[in-house]
């Protein structure tokens, strides 16, 4: 079975294309106005395309470069160009200084999509600071520091660093959207914190440009973008990895909307996938010197690595802790036989556990319902739809209406679920709902207080209240650590279950046993019982046959009568011990074999031992069992022992011995203790050293060694047995020795 | 050996059930003498050491203290020498798993004991009837009585 991800889930919408999405922000045909682009086709070394302010920034005009070889127009350039087109594409060649006719200019270089981008960077103020710096605070603040501590930090450390007045930490979630999870800002500025922001926000195609380009600065954006000139009939040029790129206008926009007039942005990745950006707002125009731009990009690839094996370690840790919270939750369950019942007493901490409003739980005719819910009937649409997908262990949607219409009757309560289903049929199905969205989260910005345009364009702050009443009927999405906690959760079920079916298993084979005992009752009531009874009858006849009281035939018959009625009864009451043997609950306890010892004698003898008998302990050792199975279980051995003994004094010895000495030393562990009862009594033939465990199984006549029932051994096999132990009789002419183990490890 | 006396071999450890084969042997009518065996285990050794005249017809119980005389039956029909023996289980229970065992062992009649003493003695004495008189018995066993 697999993870399923129902309609509407996250994982298998399409992008959900925007106006913003749509826009080709990576080919804006225009720069920001902080430096000049001049791109050279590498094929032919000849500059294509350049931007309007080239002769400002350079003191060469576009007129100049354009469709002119690159090297000859600026050779001091030359180096910088033949070092990138060595670089992987994308990657910056080193960013280096030079004189130009202009003056002193920074230049980066980069090769992508057959064109090489020079970019001329107007002088900026180099500041001192060093990258070491700060990746070195970074550092220093970051060690044994929870998450939460940790991004905080961050804003903290960068904000001190670059002077911004707000530093955010924004992590991008599963779905798309975003949310403020760390601020550094200014005492009079609005608090961002813990605010979302619908994933349009940040569009699709910004977020793949934030995956490439790592660092991203507009330094003011008020200042006018420069327009690129381009040779006649080529594309337009691609500035995925340029830092000069010119902002999209709905993004400028947005900033303006936001009072932002210089923004920075570091990626923070996950491997190769975006988690969030370090989001860096000025009010005032601010331009960042490169060098703390390399600083910042450098904190930024730390912090990436960094936070991600820390989260990594948390969630493991989590995982680790919900994992233990499962089992020991759900150890405590399978214990008790009654699971339904266990996991209604859960259903709060299983439901904080998926941040879940309610659930529903169903295995076969046991079910409970627990928390905010759909209605009944809702429920069963849902059981109903989920039986249909038979291979997902685990289904869920944020938006159950997008996959069952009628589900949005009840979006206001549940909108999102994740069922988990135990086994293939009547394993058991967890159904976990989420309440939608608005009511547990707080999206950034309050459309009645938008600046908003009204020219009907889309914008930004607009955008929150359409967004809000797109993400009515949903609920927060069901995340990959949900996931695995859903799995974990099943994992334990079915483990449950799988112990349950060994208690049942077990269960089962004592109702094997039963049944054959019950076999045996049958055949001792029909044979055992019958066979006095047949001789009563037939003393019976006698008694009818007589001719008067003093008559043979009378007398025989009278006495006969007599002594098969006490004979029957006899029989009758072993059977009433040995059924009683195999139905009273155990209590296993742990005692002194000795103390068991002292009290079945008292038993036996009513305290007082016939003088031709001598039971001792030989090695007293501790014994775990139901206490009173064990005395009986000694009884049994020893009055057989004293009953079938021809010796002046009849000794019983009663001891414990490592299982490895004893004939058990194949069916238990040998370092195992085993308790054996000697007697130097007749001795049993060894080809009857199994039969004589059988009920009513007689080795003697009726009436030798003072009769019986023929129960007492097969009594004490019931009760080794239930015990989960084994006994088996070696005999000598000496006597015979019975060994017994309990099943429990001594 | 005299000819005409049959000569019955019983297995039963029960007095009571004993005195009832006598009370039927009397009715039966014709001389029979019986060898009654209380155990198997001594039965099994004539058997074994071939000491038994083999008998007109053996009767056994199959519950008795010790060997059972399922035992003596099995014993009695892979010895060539008793195999042509007529052997007839007389036993209080009937479990089908037990018939089963006993017609395996080549047993040629399987009989349940039954309570009621008047009807006992005349099952016996159908049987007896039957097996001592209506039955042509196997040569084998007649050369081999003889031998």
């Amino acid at each position: 079975m697999s993870d399923s991800s129902l309609p509407s889930s996250p994982l298998n919408r399409s992008v959900d294309l925007t106006n913003c999405d749509r826009e080709p922000i990576h080919t804006p045909g225009a720069v920001q106005n902080r430096g000049a682009l001049i791109a050279i086709e590498i094929s032919s070394g000849r500059v294509v395309a350049a931007s309007a302010n080239c002769e400002d920034v350079t003191g060469l005009s576009v007129a100049d470069l354009l469709e002119n070889p690159f090297r000859e127009t600026l050779p001091v350039l030359g180096d910088i160009v033949t070092q990138a087109r060595e670089m992987p594409e994308g990657k910056h060649a080193d960013r280096r200084t030079v004189e130009l006719p202009a003056g002193t200019r920074t230049v980066l270089a980069h090769h992508y999509g057959g064109r090489c981008l020079v970019e001329v960077l107007t002088a900026e103020t180099e500041s001192d600071v060093q990258a070491s710096d700060l990746v070195g605070r970074l550092f220093v603040k970051m060690e044994r520091q929870s998450l939460e501590e940790i991004y905080d930090c961050v804003v903290q450390t960068i904000q001190e660093f670059t002077g911004f007045d707000r530093v955010m930490l924004y992590q991008f979630l599963e779905d798309g959207h975003g949310c403020v999870i760390a601020e550094a800002k200014q005492d009079e500025q609005e608090a961002f914190l813990g605010l979302h922001y619908p994933a349009s926000d940040i569009p699709a195609p910004a977020r793949r440009l934030y995956e490439l380009n790592r660092i991203r600065l507009i330094a003011d954006v008020e200042a006018p973008t420069v327009d690129m000139v381009s040779a006649g009939g080529i594309e337009p040029v691609d500035m995925s990895f340029a830092t000069l790129r010119a902002i999209s206008p709905i993004h400028v926009e947005y900033l303006k909307n936001m009072g932002v007039r210089a923004s920075m942005s570091i990626s923070v990745m996950q491997g190769e996938k975006l988690w969030g950006l370090i989001a860096c707002h000025h009010n005032q125009a601010k331009p960042v010197s490169p060098g703390m731009r390399d600083a910042c990009e450098l904190a930024g690839a730390l912090l990436s690595t960094f936070l991600v094996s820390r989260m990594q370690q948390e969630q493991l840790q989590r995982k680790v802790e919900v994992n233990r919270a499962i089992t020991e939750n759900l150890s405590s369950m399978g214990q008790s036989n009654d699971v339904t019942g266990g996991l209604e007493r859960s259903a709060g901490w299983l439901c904080s556990l998926f941040d879940a409003c309610g659930m529903v739980w169903q295995s076969g005719s046991h079910n409970f319902f627990w928390g905010e819910l759909p209605n009944q009937e809702a429920i069963r649409e849902l059981h109903q739809a989920l039986a249909v997908r038979p291979d997902q262990a685990i289904a869920f949607t944020d938006q159950i209406s997008a996959w069952l219409p009628a589900a949005a009757s009840y979006a206001d309560r549940c909108a999102g679920m994740l069922a988990i289903r135990l086994g293939r049929r009547e394993g058991g199905v967890f159904l976990f709902f989420r309440p939608p969205y608005s009511a547990t989260i707080t999206w950034g910005g309050d459309p009645s207080k938008s600046a908003t345009r009204e020219d009907g364009r889309l914008t930004p702050r607009k955008s929150f209240g359409a967004f809000q009443e797109k993400v009515e009927g949903k609920s927060r999405p069901w995340t990959q650590a949900d996931r695995e906690v859903a799995a974990t959760l099943a994992a334990g079920m079915k483990t449950i279950f799988v112990e349950q079916a060994e208690q049942l298993r077990k269960a089962i084979d004592e109702l094997r046993a039963l049944n054959a005992d019950l076999d045996a009752f049958a055949y001792a009531a029909s044979h055992d019982l019958k066979e006095p009874l047949r001789g009563i009858n037939h003393f019976a006849y006698l008694l009818e046959q007589a001719q008067n009281l003093t008559d043979e035939n009378y007398v025989r018959g009278l006495q006969g009568v007599k002594r098969l009625t006490s004979r029957m009864e006899e029989l009758l009451n072993g059977l009433l011990r040995f059924s009683r043997a195999g139905r009273a609950e155990l209590r296993i306890e742990k005692f002194a074999l000795a103390e068991t010892v002292e009290q079945m004698q008292d038993v036996l003898f009513g305290g007082l031992p016939p003088e031709d008998v001598e039971i001792s302990v030989e090695s007293d050792g501790p014994v775990t069992g139901d206490f009173a199975c064990v005395r009986e279980i000694l009884g049994n051995l020893a009055s057989n022992a004293i009953k079938y003994n021809e010796s002046e004094i009849k000794r019983v010895e009663i001891g414990m011995v490592p299982a490895s000495e004893t004939p058990l030393a194949t069916v238990c562990e040998p370092a195992s203790s085993v308790i054996y009862v000697n007697d130097n009594g007749i001795g049993i033939d060894p080809a009857f050293s199994t039969q004589i465990f059988e009920i009513f199984r007689r080795l003697h006549d009726r009436d030798a060694y003072g009769g019986g029932a023929g129960a007492g051994l097969t009594i004490v096999r019931r009760m080794v047995e239930r015990h989960g132990g084994s006994i088996v009789a070696e005999s000598t002419e000496l006597g015979t020795t019975f060994y017994f183990t309990l099943g429990q490890k001594s | 050996m005299s000819e005409g006396i049959a000569s019955l071999l019983v297995l039963e450890d029960n007095d009571e059930d004993f005195e009832v084969l006598s009370l039927a042997c009397q009715r039966y009518g014709k001389p029979v003498r019986t060898l009654r065996f209380r155990r198997a285990e001594p039965l099994l050794e004539l058997i074994e050491r071939k000491t038994l005249a083999p008998p007109a017809l053996a009767m056994l119980d199959l519950r008795l203290p010790g060997a059972s005389g399922l035992s003596v039956l099995e014993r009695l029909k892979k010895s060539p020498h008793y195999a042509s023996v007529p052997a007839v289980v007389f036993t209080t229970s009937s479990s089908p798993s037990e018939i089963i065992q006993c017609y395996d062992a080549s047993a040629n009649a399987f009989h349940a004991k039954v309570i009621e003493t008047e009807t006992m003695i005349r099952m016996l004495v159908s049987v007896l009837t039957y097996w001592l008189s209506d039955v042509i018995h196997c040569p084998m066993t007649r050369r081999s009585r003889h031998e």
